[in-house]
């Protein structure tokens, strides 16, 4: 019968008509797929709330003012009367801003030194003509079974000189075999003709790579950058760990100092500076809701980007899955 | 002869497959060999070298003041110490405990998540839910610890609530048996969300005909998730668990290192953070090292180990 139909329409049309069918015909829905269709809306919905309560509960907190907070006997999940008192109090502590700066500029400049070697890197091991591309892809996953460990490492900044500077956020930050080994991944599914085509028109391996292959990648680029660019911007352990200048430290490092003082003292050289690193912020700042207020500012780059650059996040992670 | 003749020629003989003699190679490609040669220079000294280091210090006394190369070597001393030492076993039982309630508590509910938030009718909700369920996996263990202390501490959240339904307050951040549990469980929040993406586009992949064929023949909801959904996962569930499997050694040790304190060193003390104390705060170089580069040893054997199992089992492994 459809087919009698369906012998004079155009493709739209039929197209068209099909979808109605498909609709008419869909297998209806029996009480037991009700039942479970209402139980995974509710669990579903109390766990995207439950992941989301905490933080309506943080940056309620940190909109809170100290009195309100006594009065309701520290309950508040949306303050009544909202105040900028703990931003006003933490923009006015010298440590935040240069913090902040910190962490810009290592997110930055982290990227930059991660394309630097990741995308040429790749882009050369997916070339299967090379001589000796086994031995050496081999070189660089053998990096990521085993690594130095702590105290290597720690030595080895030591005595490249980097203590302290703040080029240590940098300089390793340079190797990534796992965003490498995506690039190549992605290169070699490109269509080989276009690359091949270029030879043609005597391109040299390097005009190759920068005019052909790279705009290719963008996307790819992008969602790695993203990935590096989180890691960096939430990156402290390197930091407590190689830099004792406050003005150097990244404003998560801060963070953790003022939730967990004791653990602030890293003096890598025993000599007992304590002093210096307790500053304004960590003596004033015990206030709960200042400590949200800076919570609620180092998750702010993070939730402003987050909407608008989810799909390469999650392309990102697909790749990593399906791919990688 | 010309370098082109020369491949082409080369070309021929190897029956179309383009293979080129090393030297001809280094002629044509020169510019790339010399960025490959950047990049592994770079990556010799900041892996390779870090790992001989470690392998040195292993094997050395290395004192406060001393250079690693002027240090003596003292063979297995260092290796001997460790085992003679209480605190290498309790570390060793801490961070299996760790590991293997992680492994318990985070591996099963990325899945239910998955599938539920799959089945759901209404395309947008699903939508709508999977972004918001993601959020918590991009802030650092710094900001999870700061949510975790604003819920959790003495006057937070939770204990506010406890003590107006009358009850004694509890002090879950410094008691040692609600320590995993804590650490656990805010692991499970920041991942679940995160965690499904890769069981959904296993599910994205399975052929709708099957769920179709199966309502036809009257299976319920839950019978089609037993029958259709869960097999169709299996190489991906089996796949991540085995490699979750071979990082039982690698707790988080961020998140340790924010969550642990004084009080609870007793359940929170993992190799990592004992090799962070002991070897670098307390100056015990050598030992530290050896110690992680025995559990460096160890994590390799287990990771390719299960990289074989996983290639056996699921078809699929990490390279």
């Amino acid at each position: 019968m459809t087919g009698d139909k369906l012998a004079g329409l155009d493709a739209k049309a039929k197209k068209e008509l099909l979808r109605r069918n498909h609709r008419k015909n869909r297998i209806r829905m029996t009480t037991e797929d009700r039942i479970y269709q209402i139980v995974i809306y509710l669990l579903v919905t109390i766990i995207t709330l439950l992941c989301l309560i905490p933080l309506i509960y943080v940056i309620g907190m940190s909109f809170t003012s100290l009195m309100e907070l006594n009065e309701k006997n520290n309950f508040v999940l949306i303050p009544m009367h909202p105040t900028l008192e703990s931003y006003k109090y933490i923009l006015k502590q010298a440590n935040l801003y240069t913090g902040f700066l910190v962490s810009v500029f290592r997110t930055v400049f982290g990227v930059m030194a991660m394309l630097v070697f990741v995308v040429p890197g790749g882009y050369i091991l997916a070339k299967h003509e090379l001589p000796g591309r086994r031995g050496i892809l081999l070189f660089f996953v053998i990096t990521m079974l085993i690594q130095g460990g702590t105290i290597p490492s720690y030595m080895l900044i030591k005595s490249l000189k980097l203590l302290d500077s703040i080029w240590v956020y940098v300089v390793p930050a340079f190797g990534s075999v796992y965003n490498m080994l995506i690039i190549k991944i992605f290169v070699e599914g490109m269509p080989q003709d276009i690359i091949e085509s270029a030879d043609l028109d005597g391109a040299t391996e390097l005009q190759k790579m920068f005019y052909i292959a790279i705009p290719l990648l963008v996307p790819t680029i992008c969602a790695l950058s993203l990935f590096t660019g989180v890691a960096q911007w939430n990156a402290w352990f390197d930091s407590l760990l190689y830099v004792k200048t406050v003005s150097k430290q990244p404003v998560q490092l801060l963070i953790h100092q003022l939730f967990n003082r004791t653990v602030a003292s890293t003096n890598m050289d025993g000599a007992g500076n304590m002093q210096s690193m307790i500053s304004d912020l960590y003596r004033a700042g015990t206030d709960i809701t200042i400590k949200m207020a800076c919570v609620v500012i180092a998750m702010l780059p993070i939730m402003c980007v987050y909407p608008f650059l989810q799909k390469y996040f999650i392309f990102g992670m697909y790749t990593g899955s399906v791919k990688g | 002869m010309s370098v082109k003749a020369e491949t082409a020629r080369k070309v021929k003989r190897s029956g179309g497959k383009r293979v080129l003699t090393f030297r001809s190679a280094l002629k044509r490609y020169w510019v790339l060999y010399l960025i490959l040669f950047v990049i592994m220079a770079y990556y010799c000294l900041f892996h390779y070298y870090t790992i001989l280091l470690g392998i040195e210090m292993a094997f050395k006394n290395v004192k406060l003041g001393f250079s690693i190369a002027d240090s003596p070597y003292i063979g297995f001393k260092n290796y001997s110490k460790i085992f003679q030492s209480r605190d290498i076993y309790s570390t060793v039982i801490n961070t299996l405990r760790l590991s293997v309630s992680r492994l318990i508590w985070t591996f099963w509910p990325p899945i239910v998540l998955a599938i539920m938030l799959f089945d759901l009718s209404s395309r947008a909700y699903k939508r709508v839910c999977q972004t918001l369920v993601y959020i918590p996996h991009f802030f650092s263990w710094v900001v999870v610890y700061g949510i975790v202390y604003a819920v959790f501490s003495s006057d937070g959240f939770l204990n506010v609530l406890i003590s107006a339904l009358g009850f004694d307050k509890v002090n879950f951040l410094t008691s040692p048996p609600k320590f995993v549990p804590l650490l656990v469980g805010s692991q499970i929040w920041k991942g679940v969300g995160w965690g499904t993406i890769l069981y959904f586009a296993a599910l994205t992949n399975v052929n709708p005909e099957l769920y179709e064929a199966c309502k036809i023949d009257g299976a319920g909801p839950l019978r089609r998730t037993l029958v259709v959904t869960l097999p169709e996962m299996l190489p991906v569930v089996s796949f991540s668990l085995i490699m979750s499997l071979a990082n039982i050694l690698n707790n988080d040790f961020e998140q340790v290192l924010l969550y642990y304190n004084p009080s609870v060193y007793s359940v929170g003390d993992i190799i990592d953070t004992w090799v962070y104390r002991e070897g670098l705060l307390n100056y015990q170089y050598s030992v530290g090292s050896a110690v992680s580069l025995l559990k460096a040893i160890v994590s390799m054997i287990l990771v390719i180990g299960a990289n074989f199992v996983s290639r056996r089992v699921s078809g699929r492994g990490m390279w």
